[in-house]
């Protein structure tokens, strides 16, 4: 209904900017249509615009609000300016939750990418069977994190884990997954590449089904080889999808929830804990909800820095050939 | 409501529905943990009766007896016990604190009150748990693995279930299983789980919704929902004549004789309004004892410090 109307009042603005043009007595023809182009996709737009006013900018605001007040979610809260950002900045737990935030998106983010890549490679050559291939790397993005998650939970559970018997069987010593610090993150880590793996393929694999054939002939007959090919050639040009995909790991590992919650909840001792399930536990078990939403405007503000930075930095986001 | 109401629930069930001395709804149902033991894991070991009254429970030095027995005859990679002590399920804790008849929070419900002997005594018995291997180390509380799960995979030989779990665990287990009293130490005691029903302060028809709260507290009412959802009834009558479940009605008693040592001062606390922000302090702390190896005495200093700024 919205849509609608704003394309009514878009045309009936038309029509008096039309009138006033010919008034003037001036050739008119190109400042109205561009004028009227643009209409036409504001008019395009305002469905997805009111959509993201309406579930993205509001809520955003709404927690920006709710970050500066002292609040268990029911009733009003009460205002206390920016006593949770202090809270924060002495929380050592928060400290230890952004760290492995980091940490866990500094491993992620190029190991996915770099598989993702291999695989993509691989499965755009003359590989038998790479059909089916594909397909088996790309059905853990149709499964739900909470159900990997999951299967991750049998795969590493200390005593009947998949994992820790198939050791003992081999007379090795079995893994602390769940008890044990580190292996509990790097559990988390392994589960995360598994289920990411899949979506970093298919979007390179796009990028090179892009690549023209004959750059690869010409660079042949100038005798590269088959590594100076891949690295002169097909990574600079899937240097837009490295660019869509760097973004899009970074911000899903800055978001990860599903995966750490269903596996080890945070532990052992916040060994797992990140920037998501902390503020979960704050605002859904302590009730502590501004503080809860202080750590998820943090959590924005991180994104959208590191978004700006490397936007503004790339250099290789639309490349021509 | 009629006066006299509030006479058929037992104090424990009434003291729950209590916020700043006026009650905020009715007690529907509860529920309590009991030990439930895999009978052939407790054979092996020559364990070869359990207590069948709550006067007769095993005692803390009588449950760690039968807890070294299992050690010694279970393989490395087997247990004696799993706690159900898991996410918010942490206040199952405090059972073992009211065992030692001590308090978390003193009578005002405003100050903390666990820095005391009992609370030292539940703090060092629990984390002897994890040092002398009765429990595998992912039993913790924040671990994402629940008791019930390692009891029922038979990692465990026993661990400790609400009434709720016995008509999955009979549908689900294939083998055979029992259930017995928790241990007690100078009191029995139990968690008070379940659910208040209540009807809201500004309702259009507030006789009706009264009717409506007398009427599924009513005996029989009362009597058909638990026996059928296998729970706990907050009734005394019922309490006093028990109830029988619609599956393993031979366990009713052990469920309902838990629920019974139930108090209303330990019932009082867990009700709390200040009970989500005690429920992390709880996790935090027994997690660090539990498996970071922080000192009891550290431990009992933190929650105390914990629960003050909680309530305050």
């Amino acid at each position: 209904m919205t849509g609608m109307s704003s394309a009514s009042t878009a045309l009936r603005k038309r029509a008096a900017y039309g009138t006033a043009t010919a008034d003037g007595g001036k050739p008119s023809r190109r400042p109205t249509r561009r004028y009227r182009e643009s209409l036409v996709g504001y008019a395009f737009l305002t469905p997805t615009l009111i959509l993201l006013g309406v579930f993205v900018l509001l809520p955003l605001v709404g927690a920006v609000v709710i970050s500066l007040q002292k609040t268990n979610g029911f009733g009003a809260g009460t205002f206390t300016g920016l006593e949770n950002y202090a809270r924060l900045v002495r929380d050592p737990v928060f400290w230890r939750s952004t760290l492995n935030t980091a940490l866990f998106t500094a491993i992620v983010t190029p190991v996915s990418m770099l598989l993702g890549l291999g695989v993509a490679v691989l499965l755009n050559s003359v590989l038998p069977a790479r059909g089916l291939f594909r397909s088996i790397l790309i059905v853990p993005m149709a499964i739900s994190g909470v159900a990997t998650a999951l299967i991750g939970t049998l795969v590493f559970d200390q005593n009947n884990g998949v994992l820790d018997k198939m050791l003992r069987s081999l007379g090795l010593p079995a893994i602390q997954w769940q008890s044990g610090s580190t292996a509990a993150f790097v559990s988390v880590v392994l589960v995360t590449l598994w289920w990411r793996v899949g979506f970093n393929m298919l979007i390179y694999l796009a990028g090179l089904q892009g690549i023209n054939p004959y750059l690869y002939e010409a660079a042949r007959l100038d005798g590269a080889n088959g590594w100076q090919q891949f690295r002169y050639l097909t990574v600079p040009m899937v240097g837009p999808s490295s660019f869509f995909l760097l973004i899009m790991n970074v911000i899903y590992s800055f978001q990860v929830f599903d995966i750490v919650f269903v596996m080890t909840g945070g532990g052992p001792q916040n060994a797992t804990s990140v920037l998501v399930t902390y503020a979960y536990d704050n605002g859904f078990v302590t009730r502590d909800q501004g503080y809860a939403a202080a750590i998820g405007v943090v959590l924005l503000l991180a994104t959208m820095t590191f978004t700006a930075v490397r936007w503004r930095s790339s250099r290789n986001r639309d490349p021509v050939e | 409501m009629a006066t006299g109401f509030s006479d058929r629930f037992t104090p424990a069930a009434w003291a729950a529905v209590q916020n700043a001395k006026k009650p905020y709804g009715v007690p529907h149902h509860t529920d309590t943990s009991v030990i439930v033991y895999n009978k052939a894991a407790f054979a092996a070991a020559g364990i070869t009766s359990v207590p069948t009254t709550l006067d007769t429970a095993w005692t803390w030095d009588e449950f760690d007896q039968v807890a070294k027995k299992l050690r010694a005859a279970l393989p490395a990679e087997k247990y004696p016990l799993a706690v159900n002590w898991q996410g918010n399920g942490v206040t199952r804790w405090l059972s073992w604190l009211f065992e030692a008849d001590g308090r978390f929070l003193a009578e005002d419900l405003k100050t903390p009150a666990i820095d005391s002997a009992a609370g030292r005594a539940a703090v060092d018995f629990t984390k002897s748990f994890f040092t002398s291997k009765y429990v595998p180390q992912n039993n913790s509380v924040k671990s994402t693995t629940l008791a019930s799960d390692t009891w029922y995979s038979q990692t465990a030989a026993m661990t400790f279930a609400g009434a709720f779990f016995v008509p999955d665990a009979t549908k689900t287990l294939s083998f055979e299983w029992g259930a017995t009293f928790s241990p007690r130490k100078v009191r029995s005691a139990g968690d008070f789980g379940g659910n208040a029903l209540v009807a809201t302060a500004g309702t259009k028809n507030p006789d009706l919704a009264a009717k409506f709260l007398d009427f599924m507290t009513q005996a029989d009412s009362m009597r058909d929902f638990c026996a059928g959802a296998s729970l706990l009834p907050t009734r005394r009558d019922l309490v006093a004549s028990g109830i029988n479940f619609k599956v393993r009605p031979e366990l009713s008693p052990v469920f309902i004789g838990q629920a019974s040592s139930v108090q209303p001062r330990d019932s009082g606390q867990v009700a709390s309004p200040s009970m989500s922000k005690i429920i992390t302090v709880l996790k935090d702390q027994l997690e660090s004892a539990f498996v970071g190896g922080q000192s009891t005495d550290a431990t009992i200093k933190s929650i105390s410090a914990g629960i003050a700024a909680a309530v305050a």
